[in-house]
């Protein structure tokens, strides 16, 4: 894990992130971009990698959208980061399936973590949307296969080119 | 330590700082941050406890300091009660002497214009010599064999003289005598003191009225008292193989217990004279 592309990859994600809340005001409440590269790294990297991402880009997306409770996307990817990593190292997550499941499941504790933590916080939370994480979850674990099939790709393209 | 420990700690410490990131970041409906909130609430039982403690602490430490003061306010209001008890005790002195020296004054303008008031300086009351000192003397026009009395009739005659006090005989001294009658029968005789709290009137004939109770006073035929004064009154009568009576006479002053006196000047008005107040039997 090489820290400028660890930047690029963040970077690229909350342009992305930005441009589709430009376009599509409503799409934040589907769409996570910055979740693709926290479950990329604890999927392919490491648990510490993941975590590390997530912390970064969580943070990230907490400073540049202003969110209400500042850190709860920070905790919630670190956490998640984390988890992803630790379950890489048990299941085997190579098959496309898996990544979109665990990139699936990952969305939907999201979702949860950031309805606890509001309660928690005594924050005004009009109730877990169970349709909005649902949708998000299908689209995490899609982006995430996309994000896997996308470095494959990529890293294939440059091992052609090595040889 | 093995990599996942490594990844769990560092977990942790992401995840306080972000915590404590977010609680910062959230305000209360009383505008305090959620952390402060929180920090009170973990820290609210143990600043409790030491409030508690500490409000035991300065609660012995000032019920001490109070107990102390408390004691210090004790102690001087016992001084503050004994030095009232003690202006209690002078004013009560002074009323009585008030009241005595009203009864002299009345007894001097009513009975002897041209007298001196005095205070007894000592008094003694041995049975054989019983004298008392005066604090007026030559130097305030005293002489020997002036007679004095108080409040209640005749005290006794001054013996002896000085520039700023006299020496009194008492009445009942043994060497004493005054010229005495019965107010009620006119029965006369001499008044002499026996040394004891009781004089014997002498020489009183056998067939004369004398009864019990009856009123004993100066009858002037001495030269020395006025007549008028009262001695005492009669106690006993008793009859003497000389052919006279004798009479125990109560003093009607008492005479250990004197305090001031009237030393007259000049003979008073003539007459027989009741002292203010004296009730007569007859």
């Amino acid at each position: 894990m090489k820290p400028v592309h660890l930047i690029v990859v963040i970077a690229l994600a909350l342009a992305g992130q930005v441009a589709l809340g430009a376009l599509w005001p409503e799409a934040p409440r589907y769409v996570d971009l910055l979740f693709v590269p926290t479950a990329w790294y604890a999927l392919a990297a490491s648990q510490r990698a993941g975590m590390l991402v997530g912390c970064a880009a969580g943070l990230l997306q907490d400073a540049w959208f202003q969110t209400d409770v500042f850190g709860l996307n920070g905790f919630n990817k670190t956490a998640l980061g984390w988890a992803l990593g630790g379950l890489s190292a048990r299941f085997d997550v190579r098959r496309q399936p898996a990544r979109f499941a665990f990139g699936a499941l990952a969305a939907i504790a999201d979702g949860l973590l950031s309805f606890g933590l509001r309660r928690m916080l005594d924050q005004t939370a009009p109730g877990f949307a169970y349709g909005a994480v649902g949708v998000k979850a299908l689209v995490t674990g899609g982006l995430v296969v996309l994000a896997f099939g996308f470095t494959r790709r990529l890293h294939e393209g440059r091992s052609s080119r090595t040889r | 330590m093995s990599t996942a420990r490594w990844n769990a700690i560092l977990l942790v410490i992401l995840l306080l700082s972000q915590l404590l990131l977010m609680s910062g970041s959230v305000q209360g409906d009383d505008g305090s941050t959620r952390l402060r909130g929180w920090f009170a609430r973990v820290s609210g039982p143990v600043v409790q406890a030491s409030g508690s403690a500490g409000g035991a602490f300065r609660g012995a430490l000032g019920g001490s300091r109070q107990l102390f003061g408390v004691r210090t306010r004790n102690r001087e209001l016992e001084g503050e009660v004994q030095r009232l008890r003690a202006e209690l005790r002078e004013a009560r002195e002074a009323v009585e002497e008030n009241a005595r020296l009203r009864r002299l004054l009345d007894m001097r303008e009513q009975l002897a214009p041209d007298s001196l008031g005095a205070s007894v300086v000592t008094a003694s009351h041995a049975g054989d010599t019983n004298l008392i000192v005066i604090d007026r003397g030559a130097r305030d026009g005293v002489r020997v064999d002036l007679p004095v009395v108080a409040w209640g009739g005749a005290v006794g005659r001054v013996v002896s003289v000085d520039a700023g006090d006299a020496v009194v005989r008492l009445l009942d001294d043994p060497f004493s005598g005054v010229a005495a009658v019965v107010q009620r029968s006119r029965a006369q005789g001499v008044v002499v003191g026996r040394g004891g709290t009781v004089l014997d009137m002498l020489y009183v004939p056998r067939f004369s009225d004398v009864l019990h109770g009856d009123r004993v006073v100066t009858s002037g035929l001495d030269g020395i008292f006025p007549r008028g004064f009262g001695i005492g009154r009669v106690s006993a009568v008793h009859e003497v193989p000389d052919g006279s009576q004798r009479i125990q006479v109560e003093p009607e002053v008492d005479l250990r217990s004197l305090e001031e006196v009237l030393v007259l000047l000049a003979p008073p008005r003539a007459g027989l004279l009741d002292p203010p107040g004296a009730d007569d039997p007859a």
